[in-house]
């Protein structure tokens, strides 16, 4: 158990860095983006389907 | 992440030995919600896709308003899209949480400064706010699995 629980103290460490570094730039824990911890491929994705979406919405009449 | 979520998984079944503590629950739904939260960001563009050209042959822009639109793309629609990245920003913030929580219980003084104040008395989690926390994101996540999981079909 103490080296699982070694391994998951390495890994949460290993896992926060972009979020420790958000919140030294001044970043509140709760002001945390989307974009500090997925990658930003699965972000543009969906920006991308917002964008196709909205493209479609604007055909029709306000 | 899935590393991380792997290891918390390790040491729940470890450290809990069972699912129905809040722990567990908090677990069981950190693990659930991670998968779905993958799924969508990869399949939620196509299923946009889909559902415009559906709505398309569907619908004509001399005779149909934005408002029927937005209807017919439902959770498609580019609002909804918009309340998806809100959702998904809750979730990564309270995984996050969940996260430093374990850590509080395990390793408390590498808990880094900035989220000490997320542990009760220098080491202990409130489960049943988190659990209760993830459930309320989850619940808000779940539409948006269900439709993309039709165009993924799983995968």
């Amino acid at each position: 158990m103490t080296t699982a629980l070694i391994a998951l103290g390495q890994a949460l460490i290993g896992g926060i860095p972009k979020i420790i570094a958000a919140i030294k730039a001044g970043k509140k824990y709760e002001d945390i983006k989307l974009s500090d911890f997925v990658s930003s491929d699965a972000v543009e994705a969906v920006k991308r389907a917002i964008g196709k979406a909205e493209s479609f919405e604007d055909k029709f009449k306000g | 992440m899935r590393k991380i979520i792997q290891s918390m998984v390790l040491v729940s079944a470890v450290s809990l030995g069972c699912a129905s503590t809040p722990k567990g629950k908090a677990i069981q739904l950190v693990v659930a919600s991670d998968a779905a939260a993958d799924e969508i960001s990869t399949g939620y563009e196509a299923y946009v896709e889909a559902k415009v050209a559906e709505c398309d042959a569907k619908l004509d822009p001399e005779k149909n308003t934005k408002e029927d639109a937005k209807d017919c793309l439902g959770i498609a629609s580019s609002d909804d899209g918009k309340r998806l990245l809100k959702v998904m920003e809750s979730l990564v913030a309270v995984q996050l949480a969940i996260k430093i929580a374990v850590e509080c219980e395990s390793n408390p003084l590498k808990v880094p400064e900035a989220f000490r104040a997320n542990c009760i008395d220098g080491q202990k989690a409130d489960w049943g706010a988190l659990a209760a926390s993830l459930t309320s994101v989850w619940q808000e996540l779940a539409p948006f699995f269900e439709a993309v999981r039709g165009v993924t079909g799983g995968k």
